[in-house]
């Protein structure tokens, strides 16, 4: 049925949510005095732009056939629901308080918490062969995430 | 009316532009004879077709309620060659309508439920019909809550401008209209895609909630996903499907999808039914 999600559909979601946790964390460093919590918050940015190539090699190794979709679409309209979609769920796009860091570093576990429940539900719409252990390493690389946020919150 | 080929006579009443791109226009039909309107009897998503002479027959959601005495209207996007010639046609002109036909929203199973009737851009005619349907009196108490979620690409093209804002104020109904962008400084309602407006406005399912879902394939695709995030099950939502219809019942095939012909045992389907179809459609 052509209402379903394909792989395609689920990487171009996942380049997304990556796109806007670099742009988040980069946005956040700016407006933080402190150098060594900006230090980490530029490294978390590096690691999401890492993440977001990874889903682009993986939507690139991608067949024809998980490519296509049956969906009519004559607008192409699809990317803008797809981002439309990322957007409400993780947190990352909503506005926080730049200024405050234990502000910054809460909005970014709860969108890191978020990024992991997305992963564990897209792992099961993606084929084995596209890239489904990666997702796996994607995960664990976000949960470290959090345990860094974590221990930088603890100091505070 | 026992031929289903046979077309009942109809006069254009009146003639409504719908939106500002002026691509969409609402005819509003009355029978020839009392003897064919007391025959046509339908139910809120059904379809009919209707015949331009000389131009052909096209398929169209019939947009009126039943509830709605001797009034057929069918609201009609200018897209191909029938369907512009009925855009040039005024008042007074005659057509003809076969019909009706398909099964309709099932009104039986939603009884006592609670609706949520989420439309976006052209697909909104018989959701119309259903609003209407469920909000007159002698039908309103037969149903729960009502939350109607309307989206268009801009305020310019949101259809039954008249009806949504009076729909809005009403107390027995939960009204959210959105907009894809936000064109106008006066727009006072939601700015945002449909499945983000379900997200943020309709409460989750329970089970004696149902939604009728109707538009573009897209927005059909991504608010399937948000409702099954609010925790709707695919048998509580029923969709209306549009396919290459010909005859209308059935017989010629050209409207079918795996075993299902679209005219006949459809076009509304609940999303169960749908996740079971093949891939073609």
């Amino acid at each position: 049925m052509s209402y379903q999600f394909n792989a395609d559909d689920v990487f171009s979601m996942a380049e997304q949510m990556e796109k806007n946790g670099a742009s988040f964390y980069e946005t956040a460093a700016e407006g933080i005095a402190d150098g060594r919590c900006r230090k980490l918050l530029l490294r978390l940015a590096a690691m999401e732009a890492e993440h977001e190539r990874s889903f682009k090699d993986m939507r690139s190794e991608l067949n024809q056939k998980e490519k296509t979709s049956n969906l009519y679409d004559p607008e192409g309209e699809s990317m803008r629901y797809l981002r439309a979609l990322v957007n409400v769920r993780v947190f990352f796009e909503k506005k926080i308080e730049i200024s405050s860091r234990e502000e910054i570093l809460k909005a970014a576990v709860t969108a890191e918490k978020d990024s992991i429940v997305f992963y564990l539900g897209m792992k099961e719409m993606v084929p084995e062969k596209a890239g489904k252990s990666r997702i796996d390493a994607i995960i664990q690389e976000e949960m470290d995430h959090i345990r860094l946020l974590s221990e930088e919150i603890a100091l505070i | 009316m026992l031929n289903p080929y046979e077309k009942y006579p109809v006069t254009i009443r009146s003639v409504t532009n719908e939106t500002e791109d002026k691509n969409l226009k609402t005819f509003e039909l009355t029978f020839l004879s009392s003897e064919d309107a007391g025959a046509f009897t339908f139910l809120p998503g059904q379809f009919a077709m209707l015949w331009v002479p000389g131009f052909g027959e096209i398929p169209l959601g019939i947009a009126s309620s039943p509830t709605e005495t001797n009034k057929l209207l069918f609201s009609v996007n200018k897209i191909g060659k029938v369907t512009r010639r009925l855009h040039q046609l005024d008042p007074g002109a005659i057509l003809g309508v076969r019909g009706p036909f398909g099964n309709g929203f099932p009104w039986e199973t939603l009884k006592g439920k609670h609706i949520a009737i989420i439309g976006g851009g052209y697909a909104f005619t018989t959701l119309r019909a259903s609003i209407v349907y469920l909000l007159d009196e002698a039908n309103r108490n037969d149903f729960g809550d009502l939350w109607v979620l309307y989206g268009a690409k801009t305020a310019g093209m949101l259809m039954y401008r008249n009806e949504i804002d009076a729909w809005a104020a009403r107390d027995d109904l939960e009204m959210h209209i959105s907009v894809d962008r936000q064109d106008t400084p006066a727009w006072r309602h939601h700015v945002g895609l449909i499945p983000t407006i379900v997200t943020a406005h309709l409460p989750p399912a329970d089970e004696d909630a149902a939604v009728i879902l109707c538009g573009p394939p897209v927005m059909i695709k991504f608010t399937l996903q948000a409702l099954h995030e609010k925790g709707y099950g695919a048998d509580q939502v029923y969709l209306s499907l549009e396919n290459r219809m010909k005859c209308g019942i059935g017989f010629c095939g050209r409207c079918s999808v795996g075993k299902d012909c679209v005219c006949k045992d459809g076009p509304v389907f609940s999303s169960a039914e749908v996740n079971l179809m093949p891939n073609d459609f």
